[in-house]
C-alpha cells in the first residue's frame, strides 16, 4: 500500500501529514519537500530571521525525531516535478533526482513562488526576493553592510522587510504601485495609518510608483533605481514584495482546473474527485458567507485551516472548509491582526485611539460584524474571532465603547443567548417563572416602596400592582410547557395541516412609567415562556422597578443574557437603533399612540412582527339603560384615580393610558383594577 | 537540559528534555505534544499555547506582559490565574522542571 502522497513540506503539507495521524489515518504518509531543510515556519524570514531574533533551527516546525515517531516519511530535498495519476486517484509522482513517489491519494501543498519583477537590471547583485530561509539569510548578510535600501511593494513581506531593514538602522525608501499599502489585505483606515507609522518611524513611503529600471554601480550591483517619471532613488539593496503567484504546474500535469490556484470545492477536493490541495496553492469557495467568488489566501491560518480540512477528507470523516481567515503582520513595534473578509463591508467603526497606535476597526455589512482589522489590540482581534466563529456580533453603536470590552459586549446581547434559551426545556422555563412568582411574593414589601418612592403611587395600589403583576409569572410559567401547536385537514382532506410554535428570537419590550412591574411582567414572562430572550426599555422616569425586577430574574435562575434592560434618558435614538438592529425579531410597546404610531413606521423597515397597546382618547360609554350613579362614581374612580400620586404634573385630563374595556367595565361596577391595564 | 512536564486536560502525563532558550510552547510543538497548537509560531498573535502553570512554579516564571495578559483575556478556554502563553516561558537554567497543564481546547 502506498498510502498518501503529500507534495509541497512547508505550514500546510506538516499539518496534513500531523492532522492525518491525529485523525487516526493508518496508511503510509510521506512527505516530500524540495528544500534540503526539514520544514520550518516561513513568517519570521522578514522579521525575527532578518533582524538575528532567530535561526533556521529555531523556526523549524517539529523535532527531528517527531516524523519518524507518527509514521511520517519526510523527504526533503526531492522537488516532484512530474506526476501520473489514474482514474482511482492513485500514480505516481517522480522527482528532478528520478526518485519515484507511488501514491494511493495525492495531496498537493506546493504553495506559491515570489512573483518577479520584470524590468531591465532585476538580475544584478543586490535586488532580492524573500521566499525561503536561503534568500532571507542572504539578505541578513546584505542588510549587514548596504546603506540605502529600496523596497518594491507594500504587502505584509514589503513592509516587514522596511521595518526590519529600519530598525537595523538602514536607510528605508518603500515604493509601490498601488495607491496604498497592503491593498489586498486591509481597507484604507489601516492602510493609511501603516503609512504614516512607517513615515513616522523615518520610512519613505512612495505611491503610485513605476519603476523604470535597477542602474549598475559599475561593479555588477545595484547602485540606484529609475522610475517611469524620471526620478530617481539611490539603493544599493532591493527587495522585491509584489506578491506570490500559485504553483500550479503539477495540477496542470493532471488535467485539474487552475484559476489563481488548484481549484477545490469546500472539502479541498479538486474537480477529479481524489486529488486534495491546501495553503497557498488553491483557490477555494468562500469559507465565510457573503458575495464572494473563489479565493485564494497566502497566509498561516488558512493554510492550517485547509490542510485540516483535507486531511479529514482522506481520513474519510470530512468537515467542509468555513473558518473565518485571519492573519498577523509585526510591523515595528505594530502588531496587526485580522480576522474575516473586510472587502465585503459597507461601514465601519474605529475602537481605540489611532494617535496612540491602538484600535481597531471593526467592519459590518448589513449592520452585522463581518471582519476587524486590530493594531496593537489582541483582545479584540481575539474577541472577534471568537464572534466570527459562533456567529455573533456586536451592535456597531456600542463597537467604539473602549470602556467596555469587546468579548462582553459580544456575550451581552440578547442574540448571543437566544440559541441556548429557546433549547431550554419549556418545563425548566415555567420552573424558574414559578421561582419568580415565588420571589416576588417574598419581596413585595420592596418592591411596593421601591415604586412608591420611583413614581410616587401609594403604597397600598404599589401592592395591588405586585399582585397583579405576580400574576403574569405564574401564568405564564404554567403556559410555557403548553405552547403545542395544532393541526388541521386542508380543504381538499387530502393532506394535514401542522402548525408548530417555535420561539422568534430576540424581542424587544419598551414599557410605561405607570405600572413599572406590572408591565414588565406582562411582556417578559410570556417572552420568556416562548424561549425568547429580551431587551427591556422601562420609561425614562422609571428604571428602578425594573432593574430590581430583572435582579430577581436573575436570582430565580434566568441565564445571563436572556433577559437584557437598557435604561436612557433619550428613548428615541436608542429604540430607532434597537428596532433597526436586523436581529430583532419582535417589538412590544405600551404608551402613547404617536410614539407608537412612530415605532410601528420603524418596526416596518425589518418587517418586524409587534404587539401595541396604545393610550389615547378613551371612550366613556353610558348605556340609555344604565344606573347613572354607578356610572358616575365610575366615572370619577376612573378619571382621578392616582391624580394625586402623579410624580410629574400632567395636562393629561384622564388616567393615561384608559382603553375601552376599562371603560366598559366601569359603566357596570367600579374598576377593581388599575384602570388602563385590564 | 530544563525538563517540562505537560500534563493534558484528560490527566496523561509527558515530560521532555527541552533546551535552554527555546520555550515550552516550542518544545511542545516539535514533539507533538497535544494540547498546544501554537499556530503563530510564538509572537503573541494566536493564543493556541495557553497553559495553566503549576502553582508552585509560578513565582519562577518571567513577568507577564500587556500583549499577552490581553491575549489570554481572548483564549479560547477562559483564562484562570495560573494561565500563561507557553511561548512567553523560554527555558533555561533557572526556568527548569516546569510543570503545566494543558487546557481542553486552544480554538
Amino acid at each position: 500500500m502506498a498510502g498518501t502522497l503529500i507534495i509541497g513540506a512547508s505550514q500546510a503539507g506538516v499539518q496534513l501529514a500531523s492532522s492525518l495521524r491525529e485523525l487516526g489515518y493508518t496508511d503510509p504518509v510521506t512527505l516530500v519537500g524540495a528544500k534540503e531543510h526539514p520544514p520550518y515556519q516561513r513568517p519570521p524570514l522578514s522579521k525575527a530571521l532578518l533582524l538575528g531574533d532567530a535561526t533556521p533551527e529555531s523556526l523549524l516546525f517539529r523535532a527531528p525525531g517527531f516524523y519518524p515517531d507518527q509514521g511520517i516519511d519526510l523527504v526533503t530535498g526531492e522537488r516532484v516535478v512530474t506526476v501520473e495519476k489514474a482514474a482511482d486517484g492513485s500514480g505516481i509522482a517522480t522527482s528532478a533526482s528520478g526518485r519515484r513517489f507511488p501514491f494511493d491519494r495525492l495531496a498537493l501543498t506546493v504553495g506559491a513562488r515570489a512573483r518577479r519583477l520584470p524590468v531591465p537590471g532585476n538580475d544584478l547583485a543586490g535586488v532580492h526576493y524573500l521566499r525561503d530561509s536561503g534568500e532571507a539569510l542572504r539578505l541578513r548578510e546584505q542588510l549587514q553592510q548596504a546603506s540605502d535600501v529600496l523596497v518594491v511593494g507594500g504587502g505584509f513581506i514589503g513592509l516587514e522587510v522596511a521595518a526590519s531593514a529600519r530598525t537595523l538602522g538602514r536607510s528605508v525608501t518603500v515604493v509601490l504601485a498601488d495607491d496604498r499599502l497592503m491593498n489586498r489585505a486591509v481597507q484604507p483606515p489601516i492602510s493609511d495609518f501603516f503609512a504614516e507609522a512607517h513615515r513616522r518611524r523615518g520610512v519613505d513611503v512612495h505611491f503610485g510608483v513605476a519603476l523604470s529600471r535597477f542602474v549598475d554601480d559599475g561593479a555588477g550591483r545595484v547602485g540606484r533605481v529609475e522610475l517611469a517619471d524620471g526620478r530617481t532613488f539611490q539603493a544599493d539593496l532591493v527587495v522585491v514584495g509584489i506578491g506570490a503567484v500559485p504553483r500550479t504546474e503539477l495540477a496542470e500535469q493532471l488535467g485539474l482546473a487552475v484559476d489563481d490556484g488548484v481549484v477545490v470545492d469546500e472539502h479541498g477536493v479538486a474537480p477529479d474527485g481524489t486529488t486534495v490541495a491546501a495553503g497557498d496553492c488553491v483557490s477555494c469557495p468562500s469559507p465565510v458567507p457573503g458575495p464572494f467568488g473563489r479565493m485564494r489566501f497566502e497566509s498561516v491560518s488558512t493554510a492550517v485551516e485547509q490542510a485540516k480540512v483535507a486531511a479529514a477528507t482522506l481520513a474519510g470523516v470530512p468537515v467542509p472548509y468555513r473558518a473565518a481567515p485571519w492573519f498577523w503582520s509585526d510591523q515595528f513595534d505594530l502588531k496587526l491582526q485580522a480576522a474575516g473578509l473586510s472587502a465585503v463591508a459597507d461601514r465601519y467603526v474605529v475602537r481605540g485611539d489611532p494617535a496612540a497606535e491602538k484600535f481597531s476597526v471593526l467592519y459590518y455589512c448589513d449592520g452585522l460584524l463581518v471582519a476587524a482589522e486590530c493594531v496593537n489590540s489582541p483582545a479584540d482581534l481575539m474577541a472577534v474571532r471568537t464572534a466570527l466563529a459562533k456567529g455573533r456580533t456586536v451592535p456597531p453603536e456600542l463597537a467604539d465603547d473602549t470602556s467596555v470590552p469587546l468579548k462582553k459586549l459580544m456575550q451581552d446581547v440578547a442574540v448571543g443567548a437566544a440559541e441556548d434559551w429557546a433549547a431550554t426545556p419549556p418545563r425548566r422555563r415555567g420552573e424558574i417563572l414559578q421561582r419568580a412568582f415565588a420571589l416576588l411574593q417574598e419581596r413585595k414589601d420592596d418592591f411596593a416602596l421601591v415604586m412608591t418612592r420611583e413614581m410616587g403611587k401609594p403604597l397600598a395600589e404599589a401592592y395591588g400592582e405586585i399582585t397583579y403583576g405576580g400574576e403574569f409569572l405564574r401564568w405564564f410559567a404554567e403556559e410555557a410547557p403548553r405552547i403545542s401547536g395544532r393541526y388541521g385537514d386542508n380543504p381538499a382532506g387530502t393532506g394535514r395541516i401542522v402548525v408548530s410554535r417555535r420561539p422568534v428570537g430576540p424581542c424587544y419590550l419598551i414599557t410605561p412609567w405607570n405600572f413599572p412591574l406590572a408591565m414588565a411582567t406582562r411582556k417578559i414572562a410570556p417572552a420568556l415562556a416562548a424561549g425568547c430572550t429580551v431587551v427591556v426599555k422601562p420609561a425614562e422616569l422609571t428604571p428602578l422597578t425594573t432593574l430590581l425586577f430583572t435582579a430577581l430574574l436573575t436570582e430565580a435562575g434566568v441565564p445571563a443574557g436572556v433577559v437584557n434592560v437598557v435604561t436612557t434618558s433619550e428613548p428615541g435614538p436608542l429604540s430607532a437603533r434597537l428596532i433597526g438592529d436586523r436581529r430583532l425579531r419582535k417589538l412590544s410597546f405600551t404608551g402613547s399612540t404617536p410614539v407608537g404610531r412612530r415605532l410601528l413606521a420603524q418596526a416596518a423597515d425589518n418587517v418586524l412582527r409587534t404587539s401595541m397597546e396604545l393610550g389615547g382618547n378613551a371612550p366613556f360609554l353610558v348605556f340609555a339603560d344604565a344606573d347613572l350613579d354607578a356610572a358616575v362614581d365610575g366615572a370619577m374612580a376612573a378619571k382621578f384615580r392616582r391624580r394625586s400620586s402623579r410624580s410629574t404634573p400632567r395636562t393629561r385630563p384622564s388616567p393615561w393610558p384608559t382603553t375601552p374595556s376599562t371603560a366598559w367595565r366601569a359603566t357596570s361596577t367600579p374598576p377593581t383594577s388599575p384602570a388602563g391595564t385590564a | 537540559m530544563p525538563k517540562v512536564t505537560y500534563t493534558s486536560y484528560a490527566g496523561d502525563t509527558r515530560t521532555l528534555d527541552g533546551a535552554a532558550g527555546e520555550s515550552v510552547m516550542q518544545t511542545a510543538v516539535r514533539n507533538g505534544v497535544p494540547g498546544i497548537t501554537g499556530e503563530c509560531g510564538g509572537v503573541l498573535s494566536c493564543a493556541t499555547c495557553h497553559v495553566f502553570v503549576d502553582e508552585t512554579d509560578l513565582d519562577r516564571c518571567p513577568p507577564m506582559d500587556e500583549l499577552e495578559d490581553e491575549m489570554l483575556d481572548g483564549a479560547a478556554q477562559d483564562r484562570e490565574p495560573n494561565s500563561r502563553l507557553s511561548c512567553q516561558l523560554v527555558l533555561s537554567d533557572d526556568l527548569d522542571d516546569l510543570h503545566v497543564t494543558t487546557p481542553e481546547f486552544q480554538d
